[in-house]
């Protein structure tokens, strides 16, 4: 063996080839693993996504049917005491202008309000009565009580020809708009609401503008005090709509949807 | 000196395989088939250096090689896993044994067993190979935390490196003794180091894993 200066060459050489080799072996294998890592934490990250917009449509599974409950019951059950109540009331025969015929007379008023108000209430609530009515039709309703309420200066506004969308897609995106009118009510301080929806071809982009006090969207988020908005996110994310919220401390707030049609 | 500082390496890529929490099933092969080794180890210590018996401390290897194989093949088996591995494992097991049975007999138990060596060799780079290409992604871990890449990439380099030494050692022997044990200190001896540092790093990255998961 090694007889010759050659043989060591090619002895050298092959070792060397076959460190060469082996080399080559392992960083293919690397870059093959590489590979099957990002694939594999893509798919874990589908996974959970999957995994996310189930849970969310099972929590607004639960919340649609909650919220249908109560509508029912208010409907059925309370709308139906307070009727009976100002029928019993209407029953009452005063003729006098005297203070009890006054009173009851006010009391009527009470009750039919109280029963106005929650029939909206109802409606708002009831999962069949959103579905089976255009969200133009919802909105506007929803305005016209808003400007009777007298607290606020309404302006709703419809650019371009209504078109179709998904029941359960109208479901989510009325909620998203009343969480965001319940909002501006709530927290604003303002008195003007300007509900703006523009219809494209592919798409349905709303607008809903207020004059408040504005706030600071990322203080709101960090703060632990955006429960609302992250309930509008979700419920975006699972239409598939985009969901954006602006506002400035003194400018009001604009929260923009644009969600697709098909 | 080589002799010793690959003892030593045996004796410690043991105890890591005794002492690492196993993150998976087939890892629990290694503290047997280690055991085995060491034993093997300390019989051809006390036949060569004790008893001073040379030539029939091969008959050790001869019997090693099998059950070493056997083992070894069955960890590649049960980690790339499935139902064509497990055939394959069973058929290649058969050809390897009966091989390595026959190359004994045939050449002699006393002789040394360098063709064994490579027919199981041969396969088990081939094993090496399809299970570090096989390798299951772990979230978080790169693939050298992970103890299979580290396992086949020592027996790749301890066969691969050994392949030509196995065929040419006996001849050297005949012809330039001190050629060869010199070659043997430096290619197998220094191979086997390698494999018993990667068997070891294996075992401190199954401990990692197992505590990070």
């Amino acid at each position: 063996m090694f007889q010759s200066p050659d043989e060591i060459y090619v002895a050298a050489i092959a070792s060397a080839m076959l460190m060469l080799l082996l080399i080559t072996v392992i960083t293919i294998a690397v870059i093959k693993y590489q590979n099957r890592y990002r694939v594999h934490v893509r798919e874990i990250a589908e996974l959970k996504y999957v995994y996310d917009q189930e849970l969310l449509k099972a929590q607004l599974e639960i919340q649609e049917r909650t919220l249908h409950l109560i509508s029912q019951e208010i409907h059925d059950n309370v709308g139906q005491i307070l009727s009976l109540a100002k029928l019993n009331l209407n029953t009452i025969l005063i003729h006098d202008p005297t203070p009890e015929h006054e009173k009851i007379s006010n009391t009527k008023d009470l009750v039919s309000k109280a029963i106005a108000d929650l029939r909206d209430l109802s409606k708002n609530l009831n999962r069949d009565y959103i579905t089976d009515h255009s969200l133009i039709q919802l909105l506007q309703s929803d305005m016209e009580i808003l400007k009777k309420a007298g607290e606020f200066n309404v302006l709703f506004e419809v650019i371009g020809n209504e078109m179709p969308i998904s029941p359960q897609r109208q479901l989510i995106t009325y909620r998203i708009i009343q969480e965001a009118i319940n909002n501006i009510i709530k927290h604003s301080g303002g008195d003007r609401i300007v509900v703006v929806m523009h219809y494209l071809p592919t798409t349905l982009e709303i607008t809903i503008t207020d004059n408040g006090v504005g706030c600071d969207p990322n203080e709101i988020m960090n703060s632990g005090r955006g429960a609302g908005m992250h309930n509008m996110q979700n419920r975006a994310r699972l239409t598939g709509a985009l969901f954006v919220f602006e506002s400035e401390p003194g400018r009001g707030c604009v929260v923009r949807l644009r969600v697709p049609l098909n | 000196m080589s002799y010793f500082i690959y003892l030593t390496l045996l004796a410690l890529a043991f105890i890591f395989s005794i002492w690492s929490k196993k993150s998976d099933q087939p890892l629990r092969i290694f503290p047997v088939l280690l055991l085995f080794s060491v034993l093997a180890e300390a019989t051809v210590f006390v036949l060569v250096f004790v008893l001073g018996i040379k030539p029939q401390y091969l008959l050790v290897y001869h019997l090693y090689i099998p059950i070493e194989y056997t083992l070894l093949s069955m960890y590649f088996a049960r980690t790339i896993k499935g139902r064509k591995t497990m055939i394959a494992y069973f058929i290649l097991l058969g050809v390897v044994i009966s091989l390595c049975v026959y190359l004994s007999l045939h050449r002699g138990f006393f002789s040394f067993p360098g063709m064994n060596l490579n027919v199981a060799g041969v396969v088990l780079i081939v094993w090496s190979v399809v299970a570090l290409f096989t390798i299951k992604p772990v979230v978080n871990t790169a693939i050298y935390k992970i103890p299979v890449f580290w396992i086949s990439i020592g027996f790749l380099v301890y066969y691969s490196g050994s392949f030509f030494h196995n065929f040419i050692y006996e001849y050297l022997k005949m012809s330039e003794n001190k050629l060869a044990e010199s070659l043997n200190d430096i290619i197998n001896k220094g191979s086997n180091d390698v494999l018993y540092i990667c068997l070891s790093i294996a075992f401190i990255c199954s401990n990692r894993l197992m505590k990070s998961t």
